[in-house]
């Protein structure tokens, strides 16, 4: 999952870039409003992290811009404005959820997952594509009860596909799931990921459970 | 609007009060002034009743004169309308004062009208019961007896023209006065004296129905700018701040009320700014550090095995607390001047050594700004003040100096004397200030920035020298001037001394 964290505070955006990380998400950190929605316009992220007291331009108006533009990415707030007008102000604009500082960390990650599964109409965290099963909350893979080890990009590769199943995803698309912004990484490090995949969660029957469509990306039914 | 200190007391009605006071003042002027025209009315009718009665009198007297010892009254001039029998009974009577009745009208039927006492000329007027029991006036008319000759030339005989009536010889010739009563009923008189009340009552309350619909139509016409006035402040509630009073075609009495209460919508509204402002403020500096903590302590645990990433977690760790304790210390010191148990010990002081030990401390703790201050302080002012409390105020002072004024300019630091006492002028240019931000400089957790953004400041630096100033009788004054340049001037107050 692809996250951009957007907050002045350079120990929260340290802090919390590490541990998302550490999570399994790619993360692109921002500590400016400005700087912020020329990110958020250019890339694709699943989720952006907002929050509202921003130099140069701030929150409120980072999502007023970015909703007039007609991105639908979802943007959780995170503020220490714990006001109820505040609240629904933010969430009036156009914002997913609203998380008052302090929080925990957990919560956050859970809620950002929330909003993945939202992103792809999927209610259930527990995903299922034959014998494979993925928990989103745990970030567990299993095929048929037996646990299999993934990396954390080899995960999102996966979580990814699962959750956009039926839809073919580019190498490009995929990239941007495994890397971040200021990564320089190539498309055959997804190819790579997906052969490795291919190995670990094996076939149903004879087919791969991920599938190529050549030239462009792959799938899975 | 229902409010507590009204609660119980009856509401009171401009408009109906209004409308009451007027159509009262209004129907009584009307009825009084009926009642008056009323009064003139009868009182110039009876005056003109009262001189055709005269006139009668005086007809009469004419009619009577003397013929050496006999009264010789002529009784065709009494054929006259007014005292025929058969059409408006008129009534009269001429007698001798003190003396015989010469004569009386047909009308009295033998009956005497009463005689008062009356004076030669003077004609007396009465409201008497006549004869015929109607309601009538009476004239009575005292006069002197006319001689016509002395001698009786023709043998005197009484017919149907003239009436002989000797004279008591008692009687002195020369002075007989004749008492000549004349009578006429008022009944056509009270009639229309009473049609005349009738049409003005009649009009008085047709009036009235005006006044009352008049009144009703002007109160409210010239009442609804207040109407308007009263509907916009209903309009006015919490989350209405910014609404304002606008009248059309406001009335001159209602100007002052508009303007004065747009004035404290505006302080009110600035004031609800401030206060969620504050506690914006107050918020993001409090929960901020606390998230900041809570975060490097769940992802440290979570994930400590990067040994550089601790290392750099521990150290933020060390400068939020460090952060905090700034933030729990500047509270508590303004808890105590506020609940006024800060202890002051107030000593002499040359004000040069106060300053300089401060920013000798300064320039010892953090290096480079030993050349941005320029100071002139009089070696020769002193001031009684708490040493301590007062280092704390120039701390704040000089510390926001460095940290706001533009990268470059000078900071100066002199005194200036005055009758009333000693100022210490601390005086920068500044960049980023303009004149709206001059009156929130001493709110608590104010900055500029609204991002509140890095640097060390939490905005309660003028806040706590705002407080101690107070606590310590200094008055401190802050301006900005068009050219940008910063001033607060701390003023040392000179005790005034018995002569």
């Amino acid at each position: 999952m692809r996250v951009l964290v957007i907050e002045d505070s350079q120990k929260l955006l340290r802090s919390l870039g590490y541990g998302l990380k550490k999570s399994g998400f790619v993360v692109d950190l921002v500590a400016d409003g400005k700087e912020g929605l020329d990110y958020a316009s250019v890339n694709d992220y699943d989720a952006i992290v907002l929050d509202l007291m921003l130099p140069s331009m701030d929150g409120l108006t980072v999502l007023r811009e970015l909703r007039g533009m007609g991105k639908q990415t979802h943007i959780l707030i995170l503020s220490a404005r714990d006001q109820v007008e505040d609240r629904v102000l933010g969430l009036d604009l156009g914002a997913d959820d609203y998380m008052i500082k302090p929080f925990s960390f957990d919560e956050l990650r859970a809620r950002l997952n929330t909003l993945m599964r939202r992103k792809c109409g999927v209610k259930n965290p527990v995903l299922e594509v034959g014998p494979l099963t993925l928990n989103t909350a745990t970030r567990e893979v299993r095929r048929e009860g037996h646990s299999i080890n993934l990396t954390a990009g080899e995960y999102a590769i996966l979580e990814r596909l699962i959750l956009n199943r039926g839809t073919t995803l580019s190498k490009g698309r995929l990239l941007d799931t495994v890397h971040d912004s200021d990564s320089f990484a190539g498309e055959n490090v997804v190819e790579v990921m997906i052969c490795t995949l291919r190995r670990k969660i094996g076939h149903t029957g004879e087919e791969p459970i991920i599938k190529t469509s050549r030239g462009y990306g792959y799938f899975i039914e | 609007m229902d409010t507590s200190s009204n609660r119980g007391l009856p509401s009171i009605s401009i408009k109906n009060s209004l409308t009451r006071h007027l159509l009262v003042s209004l129907s009584a002027i009307l009825v009084c002034s009926g009642l008056i025209l009323g009064a003139v009315v009868r009182s110039r009718m009876i005056s003109e009743f009262d001189r055709t009665l005269l006139t009668k009198a005086n007809a009469i007297a004419a009619l009577t004169a003397r013929e050496g010892n006999l009264i010789e009254f002529d009784i065709t001039g009494t054929s006259v309308p007014g005292f025929d029998i058969h059409r408006t009974p008129d009534f009269f009577q001429i007698l001798i004062e003190k003396g015989p009745t010469i004569t009386r009208s047909d009308s009295m039927k033998g009956r005497d009208l009463p005689v008062f006492p009356s004076s030669p000329g003077v004609p007396l007027f009465r409201n008497i019961v006549l004869p015929d029991e109607s309601h009538g006036r009476l004239l009575q008319l005292l006069v002197p007896l006319r001689t016509e000759s002395e001698e009786v030339d023709h043998r005197p005989v009484t017919d149907e023209k003239t009436l002989y009536i000797p004279i008591p010889a008692s009687l002195d010739y020369d002075s007989i006065m004749l008492s000549i009563t004349a009578a006429q009923t008022m009944d056509s008189l009270d009639a229309v004296l009473l049609s005349v009340y009738g049409t003005i009552a009649v009009l008085d309350m047709l009036i009235i129905f005006c006044i009352i619909y008049t009144v009703r139509i002007s109160t409210t016409r010239g009442l609804k700018p207040l109407k308007d006035l009263n509907d916009q402040i209903r309009q006015i509630g919490p989350d209405g701040l910014e609404t304002r009073i606008k009248i059309e075609a406001i009335p001159e009495e209602l100007i002052p009320v508009q303007q004065t209460t747009n004035a404290l919508l505006d302080r009110l509204q600035e004031a609800f700014s401030r206060e969620r402002g504050f506690s914006s403020d107050v918020a993001h500096e409090l929960r901020t550090p606390v998230a900041e903590l809570r975060s490097l302590c769940e992802v440290g645990a979570r994930w400590p095995t990067d040994a550089e990433t601790m290392e750099q977690f521990f150290e933020d760790a060390g400068d939020i607390a460090a952060r905090m304790e700034r933030i729990v210390n500047a509270l508590l010191m303004l808890t105590r001047c506020d609940s006024g148990r800060l202890m002051v010990d107030p000593s002499p002081n040359r004000l040069i050594d106060l300053v300089s030990a401060c920013w000798e401390r300064m320039t010892s703790s953090s290096e480079g700004i030993a050349e941005r201050i320029e100071f002139e302080i009089d070696p020769n002012a002193t001031v009684t003040t708490d040493a301590s409390l007062l280092d704390i105020v120039l701390q704040n002072l000089i510390q926001n100096a460095l940290t706001y004024s533009s990268p470059g300019s000078p900071i100066r630091c002199f005194t200036e004397s005055s009758v009333a006492g000693i100022g210490l002028v601390f005086e920068n240019q500044v960049a980023m200030l303009d004149g709206k931000d001059i009156s929130h400089l001493f709110d608590r957790f104010w900055r500029k920035e609204s991002s509140r953004t890095g640097g060390d400041h939490v905005g309660l630096g003028m806040s706590i020298v705002q407080a101690l100033v107070d606590c310590l009788d200094i008055e401190i004054h802050v301006a900005l001037t068009p050219a940008g340049v910063f001033r607060a001037c701390l003023s040392f107050v000179v005790p005034k001394t018995c002569p």
